[in-house]
């Protein structure tokens, strides 16, 4: 059972990142690496690879924590991420999202 | 269309990425890219440490602005080079690191000489590629040196398996070699707001770090500062924007920066932020920088903006430009009382350096050398005491002369960076200002030095102690000297020698000026020794969470004797 050591974000509302991407594993170890370093509370993460593995995108759900903007701006900035935007998507709907993608 | 390997294909983008010369080490996974660089007029400089290598590579990029290369082998070779790499991203300086890697197949077996490059380097590094087809490589290099030296500057690193260069491919054609992309600048509307704020403060002041000197924006940060009326402070990595006796300057602020810029900071209603990320070490403690002041923030890199102190207004784009669309939109008009304001403050902190007329002084000898070598020379710095003092005295005019770890503060950094200059720069003389510390941590680049004649002039400021750290151990730590003293002092004239560098000791030199003056002169490197004493601090000093105006100016410390 891993021990509880960050607060707990469950009062938090949510966010929901759509990046695109020309490298999706590039862009998922790089985005997992960013989230690590500054304790950002990650909620899921889904990498869409699109046919032929070239492009795809990464859905990012965040408890936003009011750094939100902060973590647009500088997820935009790295080499491998090609665009960032908000989506409406529910982070609930994430893992329904990820099935979809592997029975297409 | 050609067929070549993937080493030849790194070598032949190396040439078309106008590299002369690169520095590394080889070994067995990165040996088909050395035979291949060896078949091109590039100079492969042999270092005797891959940080070595990493930092000649930096000081030939500091120095000429341009991306360039240093090469590692897979594991220990590369874990070597990591360093110098997360030196380069916190300086801001375009690398291209080029690392030999086991064979695909190998890749995750936990095979000999095998880590994860790319795992390692993906938060110290820019950008960073593992390779897996040689096909993919004429690209891949071109957009090294297209991320390295584009927007803000940084390293790139390039992990090659060794199949994939000695795999063969079809290179039907070239891209385009990679270069910098011009940085875009801001709407009209930011440019126009950031205008209105410089119209109407009436204690503006413009704070320019590394960003600004690397675009050489000193001839527009003092003309708009002229208009305005402003002074012009600069960080550690921007020494050299303005001369030292530029009526506008009013030199370094931050740790051991100038008093009476240190205040006139607290004082100012309107900061214009060029190309400076609000270090730490720059802004002291962050809540009490500038506590009045709405800012102006100007930077090539938008992620900066907002991090560390929240803008009024963020121009993102390259400082030179900027400035230049800005200044136009801006009235001139003189601001008598906060001019004198400033006169009053520089006649209350007076900024007088001990012993500059002393060569034998750890002040003196800069003032001494700098006046042999002249305006043009190149300084690098190692860390710790030599780096303030030598970043307080030295009389930068230029940008780009005065080379040092400003960000990671990395100790060893001073002699392999001096190397590289004396390398980008033939003719140019090349100081290396350095501690015992930090000579030991590089040491072994003597050797390079010796080998490839070059004149690198070493500094060696000899106190037998980590001095910064038994400065802070003496001002906040009780006077409690722990691990911070070399019991075991080497004899550096007879290291050098052994070496084989001429070397001067000016403990018992009756004659310094004349000594330094023909080491300075005479052909290949050097190493001059000066015995410091390790309880002379370096002042100012800003406490660890302090405001800078709160800077200690005196030795009030404790005494651990």
């Amino acid at each position: 059972m891993p021990m509880q050591t960050e607060p707990k974000t469950a009062s938090l509302s949510r966010a929901v990142l759509e990046l695109a991407t020309n490298d999706p594993v590039a862009a998922l170890r790089h985005v997992s690496a960013w989230l690590a370093r500054r304790a950002y509370p990650l909620l899921g993460l889904v990498c869409l690879p699109m046919a032929g593995g070239d492009a795809g995108r990464l859905l990012v759900a965040v408890a936003d924590d009011g750094r939100v903007d902060r973590l647009m701006v500088e997820l935009s900035g790295l080499p491998e991420v090609a665009g960032a935007r908000l989506c409406g998507l529910p982070a609930a709907s994430l893992a329904a999202l990820w099935q979809e993608a592997v029975a297409a | 269309m050609t067929t070549l390997t993937g080493a030849r294909i790194i070598a032949r983008s190396l040439v078309r990425h106008g590299i002369t010369t690169v520095a590394g080490i080889p070994g067995g996974a990165n040996l088909p890219m050395f035979d291949a660089i060896a078949e091109t007029p590039v100079r492969i400089v042999l270092a005797r440490h891959e940080q070595g290598a990493g930092f000649i590579a930096q000081g030939m990029a500091r120095v000429s602005g341009t991306p360039q290369v240093c090469l590692a082998t897979s594991g220990p070779g590369v874990m070597n080079l990591l360093t110098a790499i997360a030196d380069a991203k916190a300086d801001s300086v375009p690398l291209v690191c080029i690392a030999g890697q086991v064979s695909r197949a190998l890749l995750g077996t936990d095979a000999f000489q095998e880590v994860d490059v790319y795992g390692l380097t993906i938060p110290i590094a820019k950008h960073n590629v593992l390779v897996r087809r040689a096909a993919d490589l004429p690209r891949v290099m071109a957009e090294a040196f297209r991320i390295a030296a584009s927007g803000r500057p940084g390293p790139v690193v390039v992990d090659v398996p060794r199949d994939v260069q000695t795999e063969e491919t079809v290179v039907a054609s070239w891209p385009e070699a990679g270069r910098a992309e011009a940085a875009a600048l801001p709407p009209p509307a930011d440019l126009a707001r950031a205008a209105a704020l410089l119209a109407r403060c009436e204690r503006p002041m413009f704070y320019c770090g590394g960003g600004a000197a690397r675009c050489s924006a000193g001839p527009v940060v003092a003309a708009l500062a002229e208009a305005v009326d402003a002074p012009v402070a600069t960080t550690l990595m921007a020494l050299g924007l303005l001369p030292p006796e530029h009526p506008r300057n009013v030199g370094m602020i931050g740790m051991h920066g100038r008093p009476a810029a240190n205040h006139l900071l607290a004082d100012c209603d309107l900061l214009v932020a060029v190309g400076a990320r609000f270090d730490d070490r720059a802004t002291g403690d962050a809540k009490r920088f500038c506590p009045d002041a709405a800012v102006i923030h100007i930077d090539i890199d938008p992620t900066e903006h907002h991090k560390n102190r929240q803008a009024h207004v963020a121009l993102a784009g390259d400082a030179v430009r900027v400035l230049e669309a800005l200044s136009p939109l801006v009235p001139s008009r003189p601001r008598p009382a906060w001019s004198r304001r400033r006169a009053a403050l520089e006649r209350d902190y007076p900024f007088a350096l001990p012993g500059l007329g002393d060569p034998k002084s750890p002040y003196g000898v800069f003032a001494a050398v700098a006046g042999i070598v002249g305006p043009d020379a190149i300084v690098a710095t190692d860390v710790g005491q030599n780096q303030m003092r030598a970043a307080q005295a030295w009389p930068c005019r230029r940008p780009g002369r005065f080379l040092t770890s400003g960000g990671l503060g990395t100790m060893g950094f001073g002699l392999p960076s001096a190397i590289g200059a004396a390398l980008a720069e033939p003719g140019t003389p090349v100081v290396c200002v350095t501690g015992d510390g930090g000579l030991l941590m590089n040491v072994q680049e003597l050797a390079t030095a010796a080998e490839l004649g070059l004149p690198v002039k070493i500094l060696l400021m000899d106190n037998g102690v980590l001095g910064l750290v038994r400065q802070q151990q003496a001002l906040f730590v009780g006077g409690r000297y722990t691990a911070s003293t070399f019991a075991a002092r080497p004899d550096f004239p007879a290291l050098a020698a052994a070496f084989g560098l001429a070397a001067v000791d000016l403990e018992h030199c009756r004659d310094p000026r004349g000594a330094l003056a023909a080491a300075l002169a005479s052909p290949g490197p050097a190493l001059v020794r000066l015995p410091v004493d390790p309880d002379a601090h370096v002042y100012p000093m800003v406490p660890p969470g302090a405001a800078n105006h709160e800077m200690i100016l005196e030795k009030c410390h404790a005494d651990a004797d």
